[in-house]
C-alpha cells in the first residue's frame, strides 16, 4: 500500500487493544479498539498478506458508535467523515500484533472507496458495550475502581425493598471494607456512591484508598469480590479462601446469596480499572446461589470427647458473657482454655477455688469440628465439672 | 467443553446448537485440518486476538453465493473449492450475522475433523 512519506509517524505509541470484532468473517474486518488512555477507536481492514495487514483507524464517540451499531450510518460515512478530521493508518505484524508503520492522513486527502457503500453494522452487544465503556470512562476520568452493582428482582420494579440494601448492598460495602483494609472511621474519604438507580437497585461505587495511580490494593480486593460473586463450586472458594488473611467475609457473602435466593432476585456487577481499562463482571441468579449456598453450609458432624485431667487453674473469669476458664495440665506446658458448662456456676461461686497452686482433676468436654471449605477446623472445650484432690 | 480454551464471555450467550446446511471455503478439493483452523490457530503469538472471542470461531455461510463473495472480499482467502456441510446440534454453537449470511462457530471438544464430511465439494470457476 503506497502512502505519501509526509504522513508518515514513527514510532506510534498508542497501545491499541481489541476490544470487540463488529464483523469478523474469516478476518478481522471491523474491530472496536481503544488505547492507552481509553479513547475509543474503529478499525478497518484494508489489506493483509498473510504476514502484515494494514488497517485504518477512526477514533469514535460513544455518540457515533451507538448510531452505527443502530444502523443509523454506514461504515463508509464512520471513515469518510471522522469526528477529528484525520484518520491513522497503521501496518501491523499478524504474528506479533505490532505497528510496524503508521500515517497519520486528513481525511480530506482519505479515500474510502475500498469499502461498500451499503455496509452497515450487526451487532448484538449495544447496551453492554456502551455501558462498559462509560463505566471505564469514569474510571479513568476520576482514577478511581468503579465498581457498578445492579440487583434485579421481580419484587424491585416499583419500590426499594430493604433487603436490597441491608442484606445485599451493605453486605457488598462490608466484604469490600474488609477486603481493602479500612472501617467507617475513613470510609468517607475512601469510598463514595453514585449513580443511584432504583428501577431495581443500582448504584455505583467509587473506591480510591491508595491514594496512588496504581491502585494494587483495591484492584486486588476487587478481583476477590468479583471472583467472590462468581463462584459456585468448591475449588472456586478454595481459591479465594487462600488469597485471603481471614475468612470473616464470609458471614456478610452468605447473607448476600441467601437474599437472592428468597427473593429469586439476580445480582450483576462490573468493576472497571484505569489503569488497564479492564472491565471484571460478575453474576449470580438463584440456581447459582444455590449451588454456592450448599458449599459454604457445608458442615459435618462435629466429633465430641470427654476427659478427666489433672492440673491446676491458671484464669477464671465468670463475669464474662460465658465464663471462661484456663487450667495447666499436671503433665503438660500449655495450658487448656474453655468455657464453663453454665450448670457449674453455681458450684464455681460457692467454692473457694484456689487458683495456681491446689491441684484439681477436671472433667472436660471437647467439641471438634472439622475444617470446610470457608472455616478452618474448630476445637470448643467446656468444664462439665471439677474435683479437689 | 470447547475444542480450545476460549475467553471469558466466550462464546457469546445467544450463541445457540443450530441444525443447518453451510458452507466453508477449501484450500483444494480434499479437505484438511489446515482449512479449519481459527484466526488464533494461525496467529497464535498475535496478543490483539488473544481476547477475542470471534477469532476462536470458524467462518461458513449460510449460501454458495456468500461463500464466494467472502472469497472476493479477502485478499487472503485462496479457497479453490467451496464444501458443502451439514452442521449438528453435537458439533457447537454457532452465531448468525444476517448481512454477509456468515456464521461465527465455535465446536465443541467432541468435534472431529475426520467425522465432519461434506455433503459435496463445488469447484470455484477455473479449478
Amino acid at each position: 500500500m503506497e502512502i505519501d512519506s509526509k504522513y508518515k509517524i514513527d514510532n506510534l505509541a498508542f497501545g491499541f487493544e481489541v476490544i470487540d470484532a463488529l464483523d469478523f468473517s474469516d478476518e478481522p474486518y471491523l474491530l472496536l479498539e481503544r488505547d492507552r488512555i481509553g479513547n475509543h477507536y474503529l478499525s478497518y481492514l484494508i489489506e493483509n498478506n498473510f504476514d502484515e495487514e494494514y488497517r485504518v483507524y477512526v477514533q469514535i464517540s460513544k455518540r457515533k458508535f451507538s448510531a452505527i451499531i443502530s444502523k443509523g450510518i454506514s461504515v463508509k460515512e464512520v471513515f469518510g467523515e471522522p469526528e477529528n478530521k484525520c484518520v491513522l493508518i497503521t501496518k501491523l505484524s499478524l504474528h506479533t500484533g505490532i505497528i510496524l508503520e503508521s500515517s497519520l492522513i486528513p481525511s480530506t486527502e482519505f479515500s474510502t472507496d475500498f469499502i461498500p457503500v451499503d455496509y452497515y453494522v450487526e451487532y448484538e452487544y449495544e447496551e453492554n458495550l456502551e455501558n462498559d465503556l462509560a463505566l471505564i470512562q469514569q474510571s479513568i476520568n476520576s482514577q478511581k475502581i468503579i465498581f457498578d452493582f445492579y440487583l434485579h428482582g421481580q419484587n424491585l420494579i416499583e419500590s426499594i425493598k430493604p433487603y436490597a440494601i441491608y442484606k445485599v448492598f451493605t453486605p457488598i460495602v462490608e466484604i469490600i471494607k474488609q477486603l481493602v483494609g479500612f472501617d467507617n472511621r475513613n470510609a468517607d474519604k475512601i469510598i463514595s456512591f453514585s449513580n443511584l438507580r432504583h428501577s431495581s437497585l443500582g448504584v455505583t461505587i467509587e473506591l480510591n484508598i491508595s491514594n496512588d495511580l496504581f491502585l494494587e490494593k483495591e484492584n486486588r480486593a476487587m478481583d476477590i469480590l468479583t471472583d467472590l460473586l462468581n463462584a459456585d463450586k468448591k475449588e472456586d472458594f478454595q481459591a479465594i479462601v487462600g488469597q485471603t488473611a481471614n475468612t470473616k467475609f464470609i458471614s456478610e457473602y452468605k447473607s448476600i446469596i441467601k437474599a437472592v435466593i428468597d427473593n429469586n432476585a439476580d445480582l450483576c456487577t462490573a468493576y472497571a480499572n484505569p489503569i488497564t481499562g479492564e472491565i471484571k463482571k460478575s453474576y449470580i441468579d438463584k440456581d447459582k446461589a444455590t449451588k454456592a449456598k450448599e458449599v459454604v453450609e457445608e458442615a459435618f458432624d462435629f466429633i465430641e470427647d470427654t476427659e478427666e485431667v489433672k492440673g491446676i487453674f491458671l484464669e477464671i473469669n465468670v463475669h464474662a458473657q460465658e465464663p471462661a476458664f484456663k487450667v495447666l495440665p499436671s503433665d503438660e506446658n500449655t495450658p487448656i482454655k474453655g468455657k464453663f458448662e453454665i450448670a457449674l456456676l453455681e458450684k464455681l461461686k460457692q467454692d473457694m477455688v484456689n487458683i495456681g497452686k491446689e491441684e484439681y482433676l477436671f472433667t472436660i468436654k471437647t467439641l471438634y469440628y472439622p475444617e470446610t471449605v470457608v472455616k478452618s477446623e474448630e476445637i470448643k472445650r467446656y468444664m462439665i465439672d471439677y474435683k479437689k484432690q | 467443553m470447547w475444542k480450545k480454551e476460549l475467553p471469558k464471555s466466550c462464546p457469546p450467550t445467544h450463541a445457540i446448537e443450530k441444525e443447518v446446511e453451510l458452507y466453508r471455503v477449501l484450500s483444494s478439493d480434499t479437505p484438511t485440518e489446515a482449512d479449519f483452523k481459527s484466526y488464533c490457530d494461525l496467529y497464535p503469538d498475535n496478543p490483539r486476538f488473544k481476547n477475542l472471542c470471534k477469532a476462536y470461531a470458524l467462518s461458513f455461510y449460510d449460501t454458495l453465493d456468500n461463500a464466494l463473495l467472502a472469497l472476493t472480499r479477502s485478499t487472503t482467502l485462496k479457497g479453490t473449492h467451496i464444501g458443502t456441510y451439514q452442521l449438528n446440534k453435537t458439533h457447537g454453537v454457532c452465531e448468525f450475522k444476517e448481512g454477509h449470511g456468515h456464521y461465527s462457530i465455535w465446536l465443541y471438544d467432541n468435534w472431529d475433523f475426520n467425522e465432519f464430511n461434506p455433503t459435496t465439494i463445488s469447484p470455484i470457476n477455473g479449478n
